[in-house]
């Protein structure tokens, strides 16, 4: 049996920006198809830099960002087809209502014929009040606000999602829904790569778990891993150790301890 | 993809409090400027008709107030209503001094000053939270990880913020427009209605060129607070400080006498050659005019001989203080331009130069009724004044120590010149508004093209 391709690839990534900090250093990661994958690290670690490659937002120093194969460098437009994005602070447009929100962003997304009752029913899948639906989303709590931004995610329907510390400001509740909304789209197959800063979290939803530090990546375990390893520990053991005292360069990630 | 974004564009605007505000402004602001203007000219008008159908066949001429001031008074008041001829000067009425051209142009309310200050205020602070508004709530990185190019995404909120700022515009104009028909208002009379077309045509070139700059500052900072700011500070230069400083500036680069050392230059150059034709007349009027009791007057014979005398030098006074006025003229224009032309780095500037010759009172119909009153005061000195004298007796030590003046036309009834005011026409005022109109068309492009590689290169983080 064939392992899938992977949906979101990192392949040897590296970048240096203008003022010569170097905010990833040589990343390579492969998230699959029904695959949650959580960066974890401290800020300035590179989680945001690394989505960032991935949209095209700045382009790499050196290395590539494969998105279903695509290089997103050479041709970006095609491979943000098959790409959704959620982030942090999801503030959308305020004097719009919450289903004129998700209209525009999946026009934009390449789903330009949906209907009132779709959009609803997506709204409804993210546990959005009904009453919400036809409110402006200026009157909306961050909660609200971020399961708007994961249904924009889902009504896309791409391959592949990246979240940015999407759980981020989320009181327990939200963040429990909001975590049983990525069970969902993992079990619909989606490639999912979330930066966060919740360890606890990342245990629970990741089946893989990256830790990086400077740029680097210093770590990886997968779920069945982690089942007989304090994740707690070892993120702390990594923070507290030198700079550049374990790395993996070498694109399977190699288990090295602290 | 862009009709989506325009759409998404058009309704994000709509529905914000600053579209209200700048709506309930221009509704209140554009027809009360018109109406009050409007009803200004209605007034300069009768009192020129009134004057001029009083003071016919006279040596006084009236000029007409231009019924497109109710638009943009430009330099309709410095403009004199009336210009009364003598030999050889003339002395305006009714004017404020004629080298405050820019002040004069920038000072009063009317439909231009709103359009150049409040507008284009406006569509520099609109556009310029539009992109790095964008960014603060996170929406441009929403938008962009979608397969939407970056020319799509400019290219649309130009087109959709725009459309939603000329929204005010149109509907403040277009209310404008029929409360002055409905007041009975010359709309169509003279070509009124193309010039008035033209007019609109600027306004919406100038405040797109502002609102394409407002972009550009937009992609250029990634605070609202710090675009505002910036927009504010480039609308100051572009209004203020640069039509402002351009007249100083063109007067260190061609600095000129003033007009009262220019009068007294004037009249020292006209007395010498008034000395001299006195001392040519002594004799005549020694013999003819007696001063002393010894003989009687004969004043037609006197009238007859100083004829071929005098002529020579009234000739010679006429060409000269023509020669003179000319000079002094050129110099005059040749700094109005040079300012003129400094001011329109500005396209706030280019745009009220262009708008004011479409409404008869900018520099150009300036500078023709300066032509106009030349030519009519040559025709005057032909048709009048070359039969009036005013000879001096001029002693041995050269003071003047006897005036005599007279008449010496032939009987029958003067025919006094017509007065032709040469206001432009349309195809005129559009060859010399042209420039302005290239400089606007060339401010749009290169504002927008500012915009467009900047937000290609916008760090979207």
């Amino acid at each position: 049996m064939t392992t899938p391709q992977p949906i979101l690839k990192a392949d040897d990534l590296s970048k240096r920006y203008e003022d010569g900090v170097l905010a990833l250093d040589h990343l390579n990661l492969e998230v699959r198809s029904g695959e949650v994958y959580c960066l974890l690290g401290a800020n300035g670690a590179g989680k945001t830099t690394t989505i960032n490659l991935f949209l095209n937002f700045i382009p790499p120093t050196t290395g590539t960002c494969w998105i279903k194969g695509i290089d997103v460098n050479k041709d970006p437009l095609e491979a943000k087809k098959h790409v959704a994005f959620v982030s942090e602070n999801v503030m959308l447009y305020g004097n719009f209502t919450a289903r004129q929100n998700l209209d525009f962003f999946a026009k934009l997304g390449g789903k330009p014929s949906m209907t009132k009752e779709q959009y609803y029913q997506v709204m409804r899948r993210v546990s959005l009040q009904e009453k919400a639906f036809e409110q402006r989303v200026k009157t909306f709590s961050k909660g609200m606000r971020q399961k708007l931004g994961i249904s924009i995610a889902i009504i896309k329907d791409a391959a592949g999602i990246l979240l940015d510390e999407p759980t981020s400001g989320l009181d327990p509740k939200a963040a429990e829904e909001f975590q049983e909304i990525l069970h969902e789209l993992k079990g619909e197959g989606k490639a999912i790569l979330m930066s966060t800063h919740d360890i606890f979290r990342a245990k629970e939803i990741g089946d893989r778990v990256g830790i990086m530090k400077e740029g680097r990546a210093v770590m990886e375990r997968t779920r069945e891993e982690l089942q007989s390893e304090d994740l707690v520990k070892i993120y702390i053991d990594y923070m507290k150790s030198e700079p550049h005292s374990s790395i993996s360069g070498d694109p399977h990630f190699e288990n090295v301890n602290p | 993809m862009f009709a989506a974004i325009l759409k998404k564009e058009l309704l994000d605007q709509i529905l914000s409090p600053k579209f209200l505000i700048i709506s309930l402004l221009c509704l209140v602001l554009v027809p009360a400027s018109l109406l009050l203007n409007s009803s200004s000219y209605t007034n300069a008008f009768r009192e020129y008709d009134a004057a001029r159908k009083e003071a016919r066949n006279s040596t006084v001429i009236f000029r007409e107030p231009s019924a497109l001031s109710a638009f943009g008074l430009g330099l309709e008041n410095i403009m004199p209503k009336s210009v009364v001829f003598s030999k050889y000067q003339m002395e305006a009425r009714g004017a404020q001094v004629q080298s405050e051209v820019l002040g004069n142009i920038n000072g009063k309310v009317d439909f231009v000053v709103i359009v150049s200050f409040l507008l284009g205020l406006f569509a520099v602070l609109y556009a310029g939270t539009m992109a790095c508004g964008e960014k603060e709530t996170g929406t441009l990185k929403l938008i962009l990880s979608n397969p939407v190019k970056r020319s799509t995404v400019i290219g649309a909120k130009l087109a959709g913020g725009f459309g939603v700022l000329l929204i005010p515009f149109a509907l403040s104009t277009l209310i404008g427009l029929l409360l002055l028909f409905v007041q009975g208002f010359p709309l169509f009379d003279s070509g009124n209605a193309a010039r008035i077309a033209a007019i609109i045509v600027l306004s919406v070139l100038y405040l797109a060129a502002l609102f394409s700059l407002g972009l550009f500052l937009s992609t250029r900072t990634h605070k609202t607070s710090i675009a505002l700011l910036a927009g504010f500070f480039a609308w100051i230069l572009l209004t203020f400080i640069i039509p402002k400083m351009s007249e100083p500036i063109a007067g260190l680069i061609r600095p000129i006498p003033s007009e009262e050392a220019t009068k007294a230059n004037r009249a020292q150059v006209r007395t010498q050659i008034e000395k001299e034709k006195g001392k040519a007349l002594a004799p005549l009027m020694e013999k003819y005019l007696p001063n002393d009791g010894r003989g009687k007057w004969d004043w037609a014979a006197y009238t007859k001989a100083r004829g071929p005398v005098a002529q020579s030098y009234e000739e010679q006074i006429d060409q000269t203080l023509q020669k003179f006025d000319a000079a002094y003229e050129q110099k005059k224009s040749a700094r109005r331009n040079l300012s003129l032309n400094l001011a329109r780095t500005s396209p706030a500037s280019a745009f009220i130069q262009a708008t004011l010759n479409f409404c008869r009172t900018g520099v150009t119909d300036l500078e023709n009724f300066s032509r106009s009153l030349q030519t009519h005061g040559i025709l005057l000195f032909r048709a009048v004044f070359k039969y009036s004298f005013q000879d001096s007796f001029v002693s041995d030590d050269g003071k003047i120590n006897r005036s005599m003046g007279g008449d010496s036309s032939p009987e029958g009834k003067i025919d006094y010149p017509a007065f032709r005011f040469g206001s432009s026409s349309f195809a005129e005022t559009l060859r010399s508004a042209a420039l302005d109109l290239i400089l606007l068309v060339f401010f749009n492009l290169i504002f927008f093209a500012a915009a467009y590689v900047s937000f290609s290169r916008y760090d979207v983080r």
